[in-house]
């Protein structure tokens, strides 16, 4: 009896041992550990340049260059199945200096190559000074083919124009005249009620806001929203901050929020032709008045970015365009959340 | 069983208990309950264990049985925990669960040892630390990726009071790694660093301990006290000596790195728990447990940091800010009931017992409307069970086998968690989800 006893107990403990060693790698259904990376997120990343890899045709961290052009102030929106659809300033390194146009591409994703540049918008109008360039996209929601575009335009008074396309992009329709006098690098965005437009203006340092009812009448603030945090110990926009981009979005709890990037920089404008780094930041806003940087005194994205841009994915990945010094232009990269 | 049977096995089972001693030991089955009888009522055993699940459920009802038993069983508990509508793959956990419990005499009054087991076959223990505003849910991460072991003592005292209690053990980790040598740049392949690992598994011990009174013959009560516990990891990693090119002047001469992580991870509340078990007609028993979990005492699991960098003349490049202090966890104390139920019945020459149950857990965690995101909503849990005895099989398994199966649903009720601060990283979201358990056990006594 005691002999039966033990070797009950010794198949007990044998098989203890047995199911135990499922977590060696023997088991039945071994699995992975869990915890997601792709979780919630604003907007505030943390975004991440991809790495250089000779199987993919894009260039990391760059989305797209030309050794001719300088491309900058990238605007975006998401492209329907999937990856962005971008428009970007596009002004030949040829003379003269000013001619500015807006053309626009698409990316599928990061392992696809990206369409060719296609001219998109071009000066025609006497406000214009033969220049439109600093975009910014807005689709309606209620009618995916009507797109939304506030522009800069002209050189030596820059202005905010608006123009409509109802054809996905293919032509644009210019409303007469700007819809905002004396401001440039424009960021847009509507949450169905309220036009925002975020903008830099001419010898007036940091971004201003300017709101409207209908997407035309806009009323300029009367001081900025953001300046640089001179007097904030290691703050990466401690000299300037600018090139803002606007979204609105609404959160899983219903709540709306209004989402800003921004390039800022903590150094001082060089004093010959050498590039101003910047680095991207980000503030939100629950009613688009109050608005708050994100805790901290870091960048969400380092230099060398500005101009920022950014499309967020619904369960796909966030995509982050900006433009940045590449060589002797200037080039639109990419990073993603 | 003879009695010199007898008394080898209850020297096995001491020695097992003492033994249990140098071996790691947490609780991982405050989420999911221990052995299919449990489970399918709700956990409300604290006055009603009558098999070795009374290691976890209260030692005292060990003292109660006059076999020895030998509980075998497997636990699952799969988990679809959502943020946002999506699923935040937290981990299956199963695994095997033991028990064994032996009676014996000392000085005329019964006495029993006891020792459960429940043994994850994915991970023994499992530490993962976040950082704090990395959405997670907190009572599911770590805490049921863990072994169980629990060794006890129980007595029975006139006048029907048992008591008993035991000590549970958890290890934690110090440890550094020190890397000695030159750090070759540009190229780190020409390295050539000595290596030093130092890792201490530390014990820490918490009791257990219970009593049940039999207030009339149909009727128990009893509470039981689990301890509580913090389990901190404390990592060190060390690099000193030359950064430079092999054979080349170094660029920084004895540099030193010196990266220390500690945080705090497997937290158990510690718990007091009161219940009562009345056998209200023959067929019909009932039992209800209440207890208290003091969840205050959870502190932000997220590592704290400390860094020291010496790279010489190049210091002044390198600018890494202080980490901040850690935002509070702000868990609050909850009182949890459970309610379960057991009906007997017969079929044909066959016992049978249909069981079932209901647990409320509220959520200790507040709403995450600031930087932390350690996530937990109000579970309601919903158990049914079903066992039968089967006749003993012979030989040394002269009594009934009972074979008990299990089946929990937790439901976690969406929560909102909106944000104060518009620019927060993470934003509003939604946290819900449900858990499926179920067990299937064998409880055999000789």
């Amino acid at each position: 009896m005691r002999g039966s006893a033990g070797a009950l107990i010794a198949w007990l403990v044998v098989g203890a041992g047995m199911v135990g060693g499922a977590g060696c790698g023997l088991g039945f259904a071994d699995d992975t550990s869990g915890g997601r990376d792709d979780l919630p997120a604003t907007g505030a990343g943390p975004f991440r340049r991809p790495a250089f890899d000779l199987d993919t045709p894009i260039e990391e961290p760059w989305l797209v260059t030309d050794d001719a052009v300088d491309l900058d102030e990238p605007a975006a929106l998401a492209r329907p199945g999937g990856g962005v659809r971008y428009w970007v300033s596009h002004e030949p390194a040829d003379l003269p200096l000013g001619d500015t146009q807006i053309w626009a591409g698409a990316l599928a994703d990061l392992r696809a190559a990206p369409e060719p540049l296609t001219l998109a918008l071009a000066a025609d109008q006497p406000w214009e000074q033969g220049r439109v360039a600093a975009p910014a996209l807005i689709a309606d929601p209620a009618d995916g083919r009507h797109l939304i575009m506030f522009y800069e335009g002209g050189l030596a008074d820059p202005a905010i124009g608006r123009a409509d396309s109802t054809d996905g992009g293919a032509t644009w329709q210019k409303h007469d005249g700007p819809v905002l006098a004396a401001a440039r690098s424009p960021g847009a965005a509507w949450d169905g009620a309220t036009w925002l437009l975020a903008v830099e203006r001419p010898a007036a340092p940091g971004i201003w806001l300017a709101h409207a009812s209908d997407g035309v009448g806009f009323t300029l603030d009367a001081a900025p929203t953001f300046t640089a945090r001179a007097t904030v110990a290691g703050a990466f926009d401690a000299v300037a901050v600018g090139q803002p981009s606007l979204a609105w979005i609404e959160e899983s709890t219903g709540r709306g929020l209004w989402l800003m990037w921004f390039a800022g920089t903590d150094m001082p404008p060089p004093v010959d032709d050498t590039p101003q780094r910047f680095a991207i930041g980000y503030a939100a806003s629950f009613d688009g008045v109050d608005w708050r940087r994100l805790a901290g005194v870091r960048a969400i994205l380092g230099d060398p970015a500005g101009a920022p841009t950014v499309v967020l994915g619904d369960g796909g990945p966030d995509y982050l365009l900006y433009a940045a010094p590449r060589s002797r232009r200037r080039a639109i990269g990419i990073a993603t959340h | 069983m003879s009695r010199r049977g007898a008394t080898i096995a209850f020297g096995f089972t001491l020695a097992a208990v003492l033994l249990a001693a140098a071996r790691a030991d947490a609780n991982p089955i405050d989420l999911f309950g221990f052995g299919a009888r449990g489970q399918a009522m709700a956990g409300a055993q604290v006055a009603d264990a009558e098999d070795t699940s009374a290691s976890y459920y209260n030692p005292a009802l060990l003292a109660r049985s006059s076999d020895i038993r030998i509980d075998v069983g497997y636990q699952l508990a799969v988990p679809r925990l959502t943020i946002d509508g999506r699923d935040n793959d937290v981990d299956v956990s199963r695994g095997l669960a033991l028990g064994l419990a032996v009676p014996g005499r000392l000085l005329g009054a019964r006495l029993a040892v006891g020792a459960g087991l429940f043994l994850p076959d994915q991970q023994i223990t499992r530490t993962r630390t976040l950082a704090s505003e990395r959405p997670r849910f907190a009572l599911y991460d770590n805490r049921p990726q863990r072994l169980f072991l629990a060794a006890n003592l129980a007595l029975e005292l006139p006048g029907g009071v048992a008591i008993g209690g035991g000590i549970a053990y958890m290890s934690s980790t110090q440890g550094s790694v020190e890397l000695d040598g030159l750090v070759a740049i540009p190229d780190p392949e020409d390295s050539d660093l000595d290596l030093a690992i130092d890792v201490d598994l530390k014990t820490i011990r918490y009791p257990q301990a219970g009593v049940a009174w039999q207030a009339r013959p149909w009727l128990t009560v009893a509470a039981s006290y689990r301890g509580g516990f913090h389990l901190v990891l404390d990592q060190r990693f060390v690099i000193t000596g030359d950064v430079g090119a092999p054979g080349q002047p170094p660029l920084v001469p004895d540099g030193y790195l010196n990266l220390r992580s500690r945080a705090q991870d497997l937290f158990q509340p510690a718990q007091v728990t009161v219940g009562a078990s009345a056998q209200v007609t023959p067929r019909l028993g009932l039992t209800f447990d209440l207890a208290w979990h003091r969840w205050s005492a959870y502190e932000n699991p997220a590592a704290r940091i400390d860094l020291e960098l010496d790279l010489g003349d190049f210091n002044d490049l390198v600018d890494i800010p202080p980490q901040g202090p850690l935002p509070g966890a702000y868990f609050h104390d909850i009182a949890v009931p459970r309610i379960g139920g057991e009906y007997v019945f017969a079929v044909g020459r066959r016992r049978w017992a249909a069981r079932a149950g209901y647990v409320y857990e509220p959520s200790p965690a507040p709403v995450q409307r600031g930087s932390t995101n350690l996530i937990d909503n109000d579970k309601h849990t919903l158990s049914a069970g079903l066992g039968v005895e089967l006749p003993g099989l012979g030989g040394v398994v002269l009594r009934p086998v009972a074979i008990d199966l299990a089946l929990a649903v937790t439901m976690l009720p969406e929560r909102e968690h909106a944000k104060l601060i518009a620019a927060d990283p993470i934003g509003d979201y939604r946290s819900a989800g449900a858990v499926v358990a179920a067990s299937l056990g064998s409880r055999w006594r000789f």
